[in-house]
């Protein structure tokens, strides 16, 4: 018997079949569709969960109609319904906007620490999901996410997109002829991938907390309570919440939790590693505070094959090349010391295509580029980064078990268990 | 391979450790003058530096803590948050349990919420089961019960599990309900679901039902089939669509029988007969 979740059964789906057994009404042109109106039928709707900082850019995102916006801080919630239609409707529970029959797609730019557990519920409800990075706040987190997506048969896609479209930073290139460079081992193999100031990548990598943070008055707009949810509770300060939460490891892990997906997840893509992890990790970092994150200067993946991913947080690799391999290197803007190595690359054939328009991954129930599989990956090398930078210590992981090997220390890590009564 | 360290690395740790090795009997405060280290070999040799002083030495650093904004402790908050991460590492045993003797002691002696909750965070990285001993009561104090189900849940032992499950009678409300998310992951726990059926025979609110019927699932998989089925009687769109949500995922011949019984209940009202309807369908499928 097929476990079908009832929740699959949309909205479009059922004006479907209410249109095939007869239920019928007037109606008004536009949403009959044709030259010049998209039917309702047809069109997508959307809510942002979380519209302080990151949500405002997702309130325009295309391929959907904007319904709900949703935040833990009536400010927010106002500031958005003034810069949307009238239509939109404001809530400050995400689970109200979760009730809602007439929602398809669930953004969830919230902090980190509320990405799985929204996420989840949307699956459980039968929505699908555009989350931001990373994808989780633990390791455990992104693989609860992924059974949920899989389990409810839902579309997810993480919000970053170097993959498959845009410049990449500071790289001067986009990534596709990186990864034809690569799978056709132009450079040989293994390879080692430094990511760092000096090979492009420096925008907010290095994010710190305050250590002296002293308890101040919550403001009135804010449920501080529904803020934290899973997190511990901490006494309430406003660089703790909103535009600085990063800098405290409750919440996200700092500049590597900000950038480290988006800089990670094409190398996890052009290294064909979307379905496994690094088997170790070294870290090289000050010590770390127990509530504030703080700067780092390297940490290594190693993978099982030899390559290397290299994080120069320092940004001390002067006149090192972004990728080197046996038979050659690859700087900033495609520049090589492979004589003709553009245009041998131009020759290739592209890579496997991708779904890279979350609409049509919607409408074809087709899995986006960047999905909860691979996203989970490349969230997993933030986390991994993570875990040993607050530890001090290097490490070795298990990429099947995705737990550390012979480190119980570390292995308390992969989850932070959750204040009540959130669970995942 | 990544256990060996560069020699720029071992020139610092030998360095380090040649400039602490005067502090191994000084006073612990030039130690905590040095937090934060600038690197793990640096770390390392003033965590050996403090170990070496002994349990005293670790209790005098717990009873300079203050709470938030009430002074600068960061010198043995950044030492106390090192050592226990630093004793967590593989074959430190020994001073594992050193670490935790101290900071439990600490922690009873302590009266501030605040620095309890942070000792209890340590714990959370660096306790075993003398820790599970030892911290049972605070599950029953509000200001302690959030933090000690955390560390608990990280321990993650069968005593920690047993501690745990043996609270769930003498509390309640939202400590109640995170007791049995901690527990949640190990699956069946008769007294866990026996907690979860008595709260939702008192109909709760419907977020708190919610979060109850999917631990109930948690805990009792296919047997949580009937109490998916009540949900269906609650008026909240929410209730009925966890419910069935739950249900879509494990339906087998049986659950299609107990559904179907619902449908045919005269009390069933059209619009539930159809929610129900569409789950039955899609099993069908």
């Amino acid at each position: 018997m097929k476990t079908t979740p009832t929740s699959k059964s949309t909205r479009r789906q059922f004006l479907g079949t209410s249109a095939a057994i007869g239920l019928f009404t007037i109606v008004p042109r536009k949403a009959l569709g044709g030259p010049g109106h998209t039917p309702p039928s047809e069109e997508l709707t959307k809510a942002v969960i979380g519209v302080g900082g990151m949500g405002r850019g997702h309130l325009g995102y295309p391929g959907s109609r904007l319904l709900a916006v949703c935040d833990v801080d009536r400010a927010h919630v106002n500031t958005a319904l003034e810069r949307v239609d009238d239509y939109v409707k404001g809530y400050s529970d995400f689970r109200e906007v979760l009730d809602r029959d007439d929602i398809d797609i669930v953004h969830v730019p919230t902090p980190p620490h509320w990405h799985a557990l929204i996420s989840i519920a949307a699956a459980e409800a039968g929505k699908d999901i555009w989350c931001e990075k990373p994808m989780a706040r633990t390791i455990y987190e992104s693989q609860k996410v992924v059974e949920a997506v899989q389990k409810h048969d839902r579309m997810f896609r993480l919000n970053t997109w170097f993959r498959f479209q845009g410049g990449f930073y500071g790289m001067g290139t986009e990534v596709k002829p990186i990864k034809k460079c690569v799978e056709n081992r132009l450079l040989g193999w293994p390879l080692k991938v430094t990511v760092g100031a000096t090979t492009g990548f420096n925008w907010k990598f290095q994010w710190s907390g305050l250590t002296d943070l002293k308890p101040e008055p919550i403001p009135e707009t804010l449920d501080y309570d529904m803020w934290l949810g899973p997190a511990p509770w901490k006494p309430y300060s406003k660089h703790r919440t909103h535009a600085t939460f990063r800098g405290y490891w409750d919440y996200d892990g700092g500049g590597l939790g900000d950038m480290g997906q988006h800089y990670l997840d094409p190398v996890q893509y052009f290294l064909e590693k979307d379905d496994t992890s690094p088997v170790e990790i070294e870290v090289d970092a000050p010590q770390q505070h127990d509530d504030a994150v703080g700067s780092w200067r390297r940490i290594t993946y190693r993978y099982a094959d030899g390559c290397e991913i290299i994080l120069d947080g320092a940004g001390t690799d002067e006149g090192v090349a972004y990728i080197e391999g046996p038979e050659g290197k690859l700087f900033q803007k495609f520049e090589s010391d492979i004589t003709g190595l553009k245009e041998k690359v131009d020759a290739l054939p592209d890579p496997a295509p991708q779904i890279t328009d979350f609409s049509e991954s919607v409408r074809t129930r087709k899995k986006f580029a960047l999905n909860e599989s691979n996203g989970h990956r490349s969230c997993t090398l933030v986390n991994l980064g993570v875990i040993a930078v607050r530890l001090g210590r290097n490490l070795r992981f298990d990429p099947d078990a995705q737990r550390f090997i012979d480190d119980e220390g570390a292995n308390r890590l992969l989850h932070q268990p959750m204040r009540g009564p959130w669970h995942v | 391979m990544i256990q060996k360290m560069n020699p720029l690395a071992l020139g610092l740790a030998a360095l380090v450790a040649g400039l602490c090795a005067p502090l191994a009997g000084a006073d612990v405060a030039a130690i905590v003058a040095q937090f934060p280290a600038n690197d793990a070999a640096a770390a390392n040799a003033l965590f050996e530096a403090l170990l070496d002083e002994g349990d005293d030495a670790i209790e005098g650093l717990c009873d300079q803590l203050v709470p938030l904004g009430a002074g600068d402790d960061n010198g043995p908050r950044y030492a106390l948050t090192g050592l226990a991460r630093y004793v967590s590492r593989p074959g430190a045993e020994e001073d594992r349990e050193d670490v935790e003797d101290a900071l439990l002691e600490a922690l009873e002696d302590e009266d501030n919420a605040e620095v309890k909750q942070f000792l209890l965070r340590q714990l959370q990285q660096c306790g075993g089961n003398e820790t599970v001993s030892e911290v049972g009561g605070l599950l029953l104090d509000d200001a302690t019960a959030s933090h000690t189900i955390l560390t608990l849940d990280a321990i993650g032992t069968r005593k920690a599990k047993r501690t745990l499950t043996k609270a769930l009678k003498k509390t309640k409300g939202t400590t109640q309900i995170q007791i049995l998310a901690a527990l949640s992951d190990d699956g069946r726990n008769r007294t866990a679901a026996n907690v979860i059926e008595d709260r939702l025979q008192a109909q709760p609110e419907a977020d708190e039902y919610v979060h109850l019927l999917s631990l109930l699932v948690a805990f009792q998989g296919h047997k949580a089939h009937g109490a998916l089925i009540d949900a269906m009687d609650r008026e909240e769109a929410r209730c009925r669509k966890a419910a069935l949500s739950h249900a879509s995922t494990m339906m087998d011949t049986s659950a299609v029988k107990k559904w179907r019984k619902k449908v045919a209940d005269a009390d069933t009202s059209d619009a539930v007969k159809r929610e129900i309807g569409a789950l039955l369908a899609a099993a069908s499928e």
